[in-house]
C-alpha cells in the first residue's frame, strides 16, 4: 500500500475501482435514502410493512452469493497458477450460484410478494387513494425493496456477463489477470448485499 | 507487465468465508430474539463487520495501492456526508397529512 503515484497502478485495476467506487456511490445513495425514510417514518418498514418478506430464502440466498464469492476466490487463486481448466471450472460454478440466487429472487420471491399485492407502484396506488395515509408509508417498503434488489440482480447479470466473457477470453492462457478483475466485480455484489439483506430482511 | 504483478498476501478463504456464513447467521438470529435500538445496532454492527472483511479481504483492498485505497474509501465517506448532510432537511420537515398545506416544518 505504499505507491501512490498513478503510474504505478495498473490501468485495469485503477479502472476496476473506479466503477466499483460509483457503485458504492450508487447503491450508498439508495441506501442512505431508505434509512432516512426509516428515521422520518418509524412505521416504514417494520415487520407490518415487511413481514411478508421469507427470511429464510432470503437467508439461503446470502449463502448461495456467499459461496460463490468462494468459488471467484478459488477461480482467481487458479489463474495465479495459470491452471487455466481449473480457473474456468470455478467460474462456471460462480455462474452457476449466480443464477441460482437469480432464480431465486426473481422465480419465487418477486412472484410471491407480487401474489401479496406488492409491487414497486403498489405504494402510488394507495398515494392516489388516500394521500398522507399510514398504508401508503408502510407500503412504500416495497417501493424501495423491489428497487434495491432490482438494482442489485441487474448487477448480478452484469457480473455474470463480465465473467463469462473473460473466461471465454483466457482461453488461450492470456489475459489471465482479468480473472481478478472480474471477482473484484463480483465481490462488489456481496458487498452490496451485505448490506441490503440486514437492512431490508432483518431490520423491521 | 504491470497488469501481471501479483499484490496478494496468502489468505485463508475457507475460514474468511466461514466467519462471514457465522455472522449472517448471526445477524438472523439477533433478528428473531431482540427488539429495538439494541437489535438494530447489534445487526448494523454485524453488517459493517462483514463489509469490512469483503472489502478488505476479499476484494483485496488491503493489498492494493494507496491511490486504489483512497478511491474506495473516499466513496464511502461521501455516503456518509450524504446521509448527514441530507438529515436534517429530511427529518425537521414533515408532509401535512392533510395534504392542504404541502410542507410542514417542525421547529428544531
Amino acid at each position: 500500500m505504499s505507491d501512490v503515484t498513478i503510474e504505478r497502478v495498473p490501468k485495469g485495476r485503477l479502472g476496476v475501482w473506479l466503477l466499483i467506487a460509483g457503485e458504492i456511490v450508487i447503491f450508498g445513495g439508495f441506501i442512505a435514502s431508505y434509512i432516512l425514510a426509516r428515521l422520518e417514518y418509524p412505521e416504514f418498514g417494520s415487520k407490518e410493512a415487511a413481514g411478508d418478506l421469507n427470511i429464510v430464502v432470503g437467508t439461503v440466498n446470502t449463502l448461495i452469493l456467499l459461496i460463490s464469492n468462494w468459488t471467484m476466490v478459488k477461480a482467481h487463486e487458479a489463474a495465479l497458477e495459470k491452471n487455466v481448466a481449473k480457473a474456468k471450472s470455478f467460474m462456471i460454478y460462480t455462474l452457476v450460484l449466480g443464477l441460482l440466487f437469480l432464480g431465486i429472487k426473481l422465480g419465487y420471491e418477486w412472484p410471491t410478494d407480487f401474489s401479496h399485492g406488492h409491487t414497486i407502484s403498489s405504494s402510488k396506488a394507495i398515494a392516489d387513494q388516500a394521500p398522507g395515509s399510514e398504508v401508503m408509508k408502510v407500503s412504500l417498503f416495497w417501493s424501495y425493496y423491489f428497487l434495491m434488489t432490482g438494482f442489485h440482480g441487474l448487477h448480478i447479470v452484469v457480473g455474470s456477463l463480465v465473467i463469462f466473457f473473460v473466461m471465454l477470453g483466457i482461453s488461450g492462457g492470456q489475459n489471465l489477470h482479468r480473472v481478478e478483475l472480474a471477482g473484484a466485480y463480483w465481490h462488489l455484489v456481496e458487498l452490496v448485499w451485505v448490506i441490503l439483506f440486514p437492512m431490508l430482511y432483518l431490520i423491521q | 507487465m504491470a497488469e501481471e504483478k501479483d499484490y496478494h498476501g496468502k489468505q485463508n478463504y475457507v475460514m474468511l468465508l466461514g466467519v462471514i456464513a457465522v455472522l449472517v447467521i448471526a445477524m438472523v438470529g439477533i433478528a428473531s430474539t431482540m427488539t429495538g435500538s439494541s437489535k438494530v445496532l447489534a445487526i448494523s454492527a454485524l453488517a459493517a463487520i462483514q463489509f469490512y472483511v469483503v472489502l478488505n479481504n476479499l476484494m483485496h483492498l488491503k493489498y492494493e495501492p494507496a491511490l486504489i485505497t483512497l478511491v474506495a474509501y473516499l466513496s464511502v465517506v461521501f455516503i456518509v456526508i450524504l446521509i448527514f448532510g441530507v438529515a436534517p432537511d429530511t427529518l425537521l420537515v414533515n408532509l401535512d397529512p392533510s395534504g392542504q398545506n404541502g410542507l410542514v416544518f417542525i421547529e428544531p
